[in-house]
């Protein structure tokens, strides 16, 4: 096998390493409307009984203030919805992120999901 | 031939008659076709620049995780007893505080970190609550229904100003958890709304 076939064979299998991988984080973000804000990072952490959340998400649309809603939804262990946030309204500028950080006041969730909804222009 | 046209006009009357006495939309279903119908109660509402249901939401939101993150909570042994107060309304609209403060008790007691004794409205004041339980340490079953270990009490200001194309309104919520026994204040935060109305889009 030529060096150029394996490197070619490497690439292949790291896009589909990344792909696989971006595909189970993505699990967490549902984005309605259109995609012009784009949840960049997200991570959750235990805090005591409660399940802490962190995002960051950036405006995609460079030439204007974004103004969307986003609501966040707790999973417990089997899966079940067992709460969600009231949708929240937040500006982001053109060529801005903003973090946001919730935090759940049930105990026992374990999963989230954060849904943003980005009007029509 | 006669008699299966008459049976023929019976059966089309008949399945008018009764389709025409059906409700609308079906099974389960008044009015389906009137105006009114139900909405995403958590929706952000932006009807007008007053204090709406999505301000009262996410200041309950807000102000419960911190409160749940503070160390007089997170850390205690036991879930403390809490107390709530009244909350002031300093606004010039009529906010009803008592709907922010149910709120945020719910949310705590689902939380399991706190326990909450009755409220007593003609207590308001941190003063009256130790007096309070000073007269009843004589009676042991009032002492028990007065021990709070924490009270909450707080604040609704706004602040308003508007000119010829701009009206921007101002909100801050803050609530703070005091010891009655010493009249500390442990933990105090704030939620801060702006809503600003384009006076063209809105009468007002």
């Amino acid at each position: 096998m030529s060096p150029t076939k394996n490197i070619l064979i490497s690439l292949s299998l790291s896009t589909l390493l990344v792909g696989f991988y971006s595909g189970c984080t993505s699990k967490n973000i549902h984005i309605i409307g259109e995609k012009r804000v784009e949840i960049t990072k997200h991570k959750s952490i235990q805090e005591g009984n409660f399940l802490k959340i962190m995002a960051e998400l950036e405006n995609d649309d460079y030439d204007e203030t974004e103004g969307f809603v986003y609501q966040i939804e707790w999973y417990d262990k089997n899966g079940f919805i067992k709460d969600t946030t009231p949708w929240k309204a937040i500006t982001i500028h053109k060529n801005q992120k903003v973090q946001i950080v919730e935090m759940t006041n049930i105990p026992d969730i374990i999963d989230y999901k954060i849904i943003v909804s980005v009007p029509n222009k | 031939m006669k008699t299966i046209t008459n049976i023929s006009l019976s059966i089309t009357l008949a399945v008018i008659l009764f389709s025409g006495c059906a409700p609308k939309g079906g099974a389960g279903m008044v009015g389906y076709q009137s105006d009114v119908k139900y909405g995403d109660a958590k929706a952000v509402e932006t009807v007008t620049a007053d204090f709406g249901s999505t301000d009262l939401q996410t200041t309950a939101e807000s102000l419960t995780q911190s409160l749940l993150e503070s160390r007089y909570i997170a850390k205690a042994p036991q879930p403390p007893k809490v107390r709530l107060r009244a909350v002031n309304n300093l606004t010039y609209e009529h906010i009803d505080t008592k709907a922010i403060t149910d709120k945020i008790r719910i949310k705590l007691l689902k939380s399991g970190q706190v326990r909450f004794l009755a409220d007593n409205a003609n207590l308001n004041q941190v003063k009256d609550e130790r007096e309070f339980t000073e007269s009843a340490t004589a009676n042991k079953e009032n002492k028990a229904m007065a021990d709070s270990d924490y009270i909450i009490t707080g604040n609704v200001r706004s602040i308003k100003k508007a000119n010829d194309d701009v009206k921007d309104v101002y909100y801050n919520v803050s609530l703070e958890l005091v010891s009655p026994q010493s009249g500390e204040i442990l933990w105090a935060d704030e939620k801060e709304i702006r809503k600003v109305t384009s006076k063209s889009s809105v009468g007002w």
